[in-house]
């Protein structure tokens, strides 16, 4: 995100829209260069599943292409693109639960066998890191939609209360009250990497 | 102000957590944390489940992110002329017109597609711009050619376009730097002096 600089050498995101509205592709360029992994970031938190979130970043890019001119400047332009990944995520989560409950062969949460993030990791991550992380990524696959994305979008993703109440188009009061109840859900699935961490 | 109890506790954590209650009722937050031990705990947990969902590594992009995108907005803008056609055959068919001419006309307009698409899209490699086909080129000397831009070895800096940056790698559009002249016109003059033509293209 970027919205401070109206100068000319770092031009914030709604101008950037504003240009790419006027057919300017290095704009779009641009717009995918500063998005891109944030974007992927929150889509592979929300789903636990990296393609699908490769997936879903690519389609909210191609419709920011096909749509520039239904963004209008009276929304951060974050806000709208974050608006657009997130309900492709949603949507993507509920064609999988569907497709389980038609697949005979499907397992439950617990049964289910998840591979850990392929196995490049970055110089300072530690087999331990990688497997503390997925401790945590299954717990959060595990909270229900509603409390799963507030958090993410507070504690993972750092925004605002205000920007998540924009992107859900729910009140504040909502939001925070949802963000309270998935940390003490998150809390309770977490129980026995708590006590491990604090040892 | 009264004394608070578990469920006000918990229905203000996260506010207090971040510092965002009123300096009175965190003195009485204060004051119930010291004497319950269960909102104690709950508080110590909740601080080291968001210290442990903030340090989880930020997932990035795959490196080919920008080279499938490049090739489904190829795919969509494919599409996008395959649906303009196929309205204007749409169109043809409903004129009042014997089906000998129709046909005609249709052949002509495929035969005219096919050539679009093979300059457009399937013989363009990554050095095309693919979706300004609606732009006119800019003028060149005998007229019906394109031409391949690269940037002038004499630049030097990054390049700028409408006062932005131009991005330094992993081009979208243009990779390598190079372009082609189906830019728009404003962007093609703005572009013109850092760039020199490297190939002539003949429709």
């Amino acid at each position: 995100m970027n919205n401070d600089n109206k100068n000319g050498s770092s031009p914030s995101d709604e101008e950037l829209i504003e240009q790419f509205q006027h057919e300017n592709l290095y704009a779009f360029e641009e717009i995918v260069r500063r998005y891109k992994d944030q974007l992927v970031n929150f889509a592979y938190r929300f789903l636990g599943d990296i393609g699908e979130a490769e997936d879903i970043v690519q389609e909210t890019f191609l419709r920011v292409y096909r749509k520039k001119k239904a963004y209008r400047n009276v929304a951060k332009f974050s806000t709208w693109i974050y608006t657009i990944t997130g309900n492709l995520a949603k949507t993507e989560l509920r064609r999988r639960k569907r497709r389980k409950i038609l697949s005979v062969s499907s397992l439950g949460f617990e049964d289910k066998d998840y591979e850990l993030r392929d196995g490049k990791k970055g110089p300072e991550e530690s087999v331990d890191d990688i497997l503390k992380e997925d401790i945590v990524q299954r717990a959060i696959d595990s909270l229900p939609e509603k409390f799963r994305e507030v958090i993410i979008f507070r504690d993972i993703q750092e925004l605002s209360y205000e920007e998540i109440s924009s992107i859900l188009k729910i009140p504040l009061g909502t939001v925070k009250s949802r963000v309270n109840r998935g940390r003490f859900k998150l809390q309770e699935k977490l129980t026995e990497y708590l006590k491990e961490i604090k040892e | 102000m009264p004394m608070i109890d578990c469920v006000d506790f918990s229905q203000h954590f996260s506010d207090y957590l971040e510092g965002k209650v009123s300096e009175e009722y965190e003195k009485l937050i204060d004051e119930h944390l010291a004497a319950c031990s269960n909102c104690a705990k709950l508080l110590a947990n909740a601080r080291l489940v968001i210290k442990s969902l903030k340090s989880l590594p930020k997932i990035t992009a795959s490196e080919d992110f920008n080279r499938v995108l490049r090739r489904r907005l190829a795919q969509e803008a494919a599409k996008e002329r395959a649906a303009g056609l196929e309205r204007m055959l749409n169109t043809i068919r409903a004129l009042p017109v014997k089906p000998i001419v129709v046909t005609f006309a249709a052949a002509a307009i495929i035969a005219f597609a096919a050539v679009i698409i093979e300059t457009y899209v399937i013989s363009s490699n990554e050095e095309k711009v693919l979706y300004s086909p609606r732009i006119k080129p800019p003028p060149f000397p005998g007229s019906s050619q394109t031409a391949v831009y690269q940037q002038k070895q004499s630049t030097t800096g990054p390049m700028q376009i409408g006062g932005f940056n131009l991005p330094d790698s992993s081009s979208l559009f243009f990779p390598n730097r190079t372009i082609d002249s189906t830019l728009p016109e404003t962007m093609f003059q703005s572009l013109r002096d850092q760039f020199q033509p490297v190939k002539i293209i003949k429709y």
